[in-house]
């Protein structure tokens, strides 16, 4: 199988705090792939340096076979990045939005067409896209933003904690949104979560992190088994303690 | 893709109420302001202009003295001229008040006597000023005036000659006028117009910081704000350059400003039209190289000061997004354009009161190139000589600044970059607030 990224022995420090110490990983053509870990782990600052938002201090970071460093237009020709707290623009309105999106990643008003209409249907929310996105709830502006990160059908998505605060109606639906689209279209998907539970029903294969390293990675199933337990929450636990 | 960035970043401003109401309220304050201060001009001068209520207290009582209050009281500007002869001020000013005067003149013992000796006659006059007003106590002048004019004619014809006093006073009728050599041109009036016109320079300065403050500000608060509610990380994995990203930006922020703006810029622009259409004059054509209603500030001037002040919008607004880069939030933002907006202004105030032909010449084209000094510059130099001969390159020069500054920012518009930056300015307001507390 092909690796669409591919992290090796990845170093990112801020001064003198080190908050990646070294992490190898590689995510699958069509996989659906997850960081998991508490808050400060590194799964944040992981996901900016594969996104080209970060330099890395060492190691490298090859996305779709780019170097995120060398070759970052080309890598943000192939990922979108859905960061943790994405915001919205108050005064625009989820359609304007969508619609911005799609013609930025596509010269042909065709493609741009399609994408946009896919959005549409991504985000559900009908009537409301015509509003002002100030006006819509928090679960409403994950929607326009995992809409907005899908629609463009990128080679890799990048979803930082795609339902973090969200409730669990809204979180629901959003990881069923990602697992009919990925079904669909075999688009590869790099995703952080610290909901155990989540990242389980969602993920081939996960990496455990804990204080930038990773403790294990592997297929949920095989890893659950391996370490005798009954839920990859038990096993984090376990590896923490 | 740079088309739909821009038109994002002008919806984005243009419905945002604290964007466009800031601009209703100027656009409506300001006429209103020129309302308040015409109706407080025509309100004094009908004040100076009517006709004076006059207390005369003769405590002379000679023949001249009657003779002239006769000539005084039929005059159009006098409307009620009483006489008394009370010499105590307590026992007048109670009389003035009483019957609404506005002047007191005072004749003292030995008018005539000093007149028909050939000296100068003793007189008093009090304004009776009820409130202060801007040409409230202009009357007293205008008496003295009237009451000089009355008895230098009485004087004359006293003596035999029979002419009128202005001609002995005033026996010339001058025209004057100055010569502006840089220009080789003959305007009306003294020199002493020239420099009320060259004072207006000192709005200049100020007019562009009514526009550029609202340009910069508009600018790094909608920058700031990309950082504020976290669109930045989205806007800076898109598929585009960086430099795009913050021309958008720029160049979003600016049509809004621009709009907003454009009615103080064309509002100052036919100020100054107007201002210079007044000091046309028209002279026999002599040995000078004069064309009679020359606009004292001709239209390629103006042409460039309107130019220069759009152009020192758009730098503006390129720092402004600079500031809005480094700003992590619309508070800091707001915090550092307030003292940038100042240093910005700061030289104006130098070409303000500097003989701008006579500065090196290192200086004076830096005060030519750059956005900030530029329209101050080319404001000062069309009132008395042309603005300079390579002001055109000026200009281009002053575009270049804004996108030299922006290509540098976007040099920093890196994750890592800004942090740092970002860490270190917060860093510092928490400090200031702390030595504040």
């Amino acid at each position: 199988m092909q690796a669409s990224v591919e992290v090796k022995d990845l170093v990112k420090s801020y001064g003198s705090f080190l908050a990646v110490k070294g992490i190898s990983f590689n995510v699958f053509d069509g996989e659906i792939y997850g960081l998991v870990g508490p808050n400060g782990a590194g799964k944040t600052t992981t996901f900016r340096v594969i996104a080209t938002l970060l330099m890395p201090t060492s190691g490298s970071v090859k996305v779709c076979g780019y170097d995120v460093v060398r070759e970052a237009n080309k890598v943000r020709k192939c990922i979108s990045y859905l960061p943790e707290e994405a915001g919205v623009y108050r005064n625009i309105t989820g359609y304007e939005f969508l619609k911005l999106i799609a013609k930025t990643y596509f010269k042909s008003s065709k493609d741009a067409e399609e994408a946009l209409e896919l959005g549409i249907k991504l985000s559900g929310l009908n009537e409301r896209l015509y509003d002002k996105m100030k006006s819509y709830s928090r679960g409403m502006k994950r929607r326009i933003q995992v809409a907005r990160t899908l629609m463009v059908r990128p080679r890799v998505a990048i979803l930082d904690e795609p339902t973090a605060g969200l409730d669990v109606s809204y979180s629901y639906s959003i990881r069923e949104l990602i697992k009919d689209f990925v079904k669909q279209y075999g688009i590869t998907v790099l995703l952080s979560s610290h909901n155990m539970h989540e990242v389980e029903g969602l993920c081939n294969r996960v990496a455990l992190i804990s204080s930038g390293q990773i403790l294990v990675e592997g297929y949920v199933s095989e890893l659950i088994k391996e370490h005798g337990v009954r839920n990859l929450e038990e096993l984090f636990i376990k590896l923490v303690r | 893709m740079l088309r739909e960035l821009i038109l994002k970043e002008v919806k984005d401003l243009i419905r945002d109420p604290r964007i466009w109401i800031p601009f209703i309220i100027s656009a409506l304050i300001l006429p209103l302001v020129g309302l308040v201060v015409s109706t407080g001009i025509k309100e004094g001068v009908a004040e100076v202009s009517a006709p004076i209520n006059l207390l005369v207290s003769d405590l002379d009582n000679g023949f001249l003295t009657k003779y002239v209050l006769d000539n005084l009281s039929k005059l159009k500007l006098i409307n009620n001229l009483t006489i008394a002869h009370v010499k105590d001020l307590a026992h007048l000013k109670a009389i003035a008040l009483e019957g609404g005067f506005d002047v007191i003149l005072i004749i003292n013992e030995g008018f005539t006597k000093s007149l028909l000796s050939g000296l100068k006659a003793n007189i008093t006059l009090i304004d009776v000023v009820k409130t202060v007003g801007m040409m409230s106590a202009l009357k007293s002048s205008i008496v003295t005036s009237l009451l000089n004019d009355v008895v230098g004619d009485i004087m004359l014809r006293y003596y035999g000659l029979n002419i009128s006093s202005s001609i002995i006073k005033w026996p010339t009728n001058a025209i004057i006028m100055t010569y502006l050599v840089p220009r080789n041109q003959l305007v009306a009036g003294s020199s002493s117009l020239l420099t009320q016109l060259g004072m207006t320079s000192f709005i200049m300065p100020l007019v562009l910081m009514i526009i550029t403050i609202s340009v910069l500000q508009m600018a790094a608060t909608s920058t700031a704000v990309e950082n504020e509610e976290r669109t930045l990380e989205v806007l800076l994995t898109l598929p585009m350059s960086r430099f795009d990203i913050l021309m958008s930006k720029l160049l979003g922020s600016f049509t809004v400003a621009l709009v907003g703006s454009s009615f103080n810029v064309f509002g100052f622009v036919i100020y100054f039209y107007i201002f210079s259409a007044t000091l046309t004059t028209s002279v026999p054509a002599s040995t000078l190289d004069f064309a009679p209603n020359i606009y004292l500030i001709d239209p390629t001037s103006i042409m460039y000061l309107t130019v220069s002040v759009v152009l020192a919008s758009l730098a503006m607004a390129s720092l402004g997004v600079t500031i809005g880069v480094l700003s992590n939030d619309v508070r800091i933002a707001s915090t550092i354009s307030g003292p940038i907006v100042m240093l910005v202004i700061l030289p104006s105030y130098y070409i303000m009161f500097v003989d701008t032909l006579k500065i090196g010449a290192p200086l004076r084209y830096l005060l030519y190139a750059l956005p900030f000094t530029q329209p101050m510059m080319i404001a000062k130099e069309s009132v008395i000589s042309r603005p300079d001969a390579l002001t055109p390159m000026w200009l281009a020069a002053s575009l270049l600044f804004s996108i030299m500054l922006l290509l540098l920012t976007s040099k920093m518009l890196t994750l890592d970059k800004l942090l740092r930056v970002q860490r270190a300015l917060s860093s510092i307001r928490r400090r200031k607030e702390t030595l504040m507390t």
